[in-house]
């Protein structure tokens, strides 16, 4: 296997490119409760989509490390932006974007759900309906920011290094 | 010699990504086992965001559903699987591109056919083979970023050069 003769500086490749087209992927895909029905998927799209962004820029090809940085922070701003905004709307309006249908979806489940599962199911559609926002809230909402973009991010963004290898290599 | 020495720092920053791999997956299983066994709400809460926890979908851990599906936590617990095996099998100096793509996009392929047969009713909640089609591409995918993983290079190796983007215009 021949390899590109060139090794570009890493330092001359400015990531906001990136993180702009990932963190607007993220934030789109996670604005809305998607995540109940396809799981990571969402910002694992928005990470893979952040390091092809990095390396089709730049014509380059990067260690799984680089583009995992990349896509991790990317769905960090995607999906923080969208869960601030989610919480702007809550306490302004007492409006939470896709509720009504997630409750839907809740409840459909709870129906075919064996009766071992439905109570629980019955139990968090009505904590969802009278929760209010809190620190408690805000704190776990930072949490779960972490850690799905910590999970999808680093997923999406090793496929795409991995699967991008033209170009020099940027170090 | 040098050519000795690069392999021997590819083969180890591969075997670090697989390591940083294995320690992080195990990690993450741990939280999922401590959050199932002590029934914590919170944690599940969190884990709620990245998966649509059905009861009836989650395996079940004394008592306790887990916090993420079958498919989620097999695929979890594949990655985990990959990164162990490249450390201790050397796999990618085993495997091939085509071999890998191979293996990439059938466990791809079987995951999307079992969401569709499910949504078809051909048949429904297969618990063990939404696990195991979860572990199979949580593995493939591991394999296949740890094979195809880009190394650094060696400065002044040959056939590089250390030019930098302003120097080579």
């Amino acid at each position: 296997m021949t390899e590109d003769p060139e090794i570009v500086n890493l330092d001359e490749c400015p990531i906001k490119p990136a993180l702009l087209s990932g963190g607007a992927v993220s934030f789109v895909l996670t604005l809305f409760p998607l995540s109940y029905a396809v799981c990571c998927l969402p910002l694992v799209i928005g990470g893979f989509v952040a390091t092809t962004t990095f390396v089709s820029k730049y014509r380059i090809r990067v260690e799984i490390k680089v583009g995992m940085k990349v896509a991790i922070l990317s769905c960090l701003a995607g999906s923080g932006a969208s869960t601030t905004l989610y919480d702007l709307l809550w306490v302004a309006f007492d409006y939470r974007i896709g509720l009504k249908w997630y409750l839907e979806l809740l409840s459909n489940f709870a129906q075919s759900a064996p009766e071992s599962s439905r109570d629980k199911l019955l139990e968090s559609i009505d904590v969802l309906k009278s929760q209010k926002i809190g620190f408690g809230v805000v704190v776990q909402q930072a949490l779960t920011v972490i850690v799905t973009s910590g999970i999808g991010g680093a997923i999406g963004g090793a496929v795409a290094s991995s699967l991008f290898k033209k170009g020099s290599l940027a170090q | 010699m040098k050519s000795n020495k690069g392999e021997s720092r590819r083969s180890q920053s591969v075997r670090n990504i697989a390591r940083g791999g294995a320690l992080f997956g195990g990690a993450l299983l741990s939280i999922l086992l401590l959050v199932a066994w002590l029934d914590w709400n919170w944690g599940r809460e969190i884990f709620s965001h990245i998966c649509h926890q059905k009861g009836d979908r989650c395996l079940i851990l004394g008592g306790a559903a887990l916090p993420v599906c079958a498919r989620c936590f097999g695929i979890y617990l594949g990655i985990v699987l990959g990164c162990v095996g490249q450390l201790f099998l050397d796999l990618r100096s085993r495997l091939t591109s085509t071999a890998l793509w191979a293996v990439a996009v059938g466990a791809t392929f079987a995951n999307g056919l079992d969401v569709l047969l499910e949504l078809m009713h051909v048949y429904t909640n297969l618990l063990s083979l939404r696990f195991v089609l979860g572990l199979c591409l949580g593995a493939a995918v591991a394999l296949f970023v740890l094979c195809r993983a880009i190394t650094p290079s060696l400065p002044n190796q040959n056939g590089c050069s250390n030019r930098l983007p302003s120097e080579v215009s």
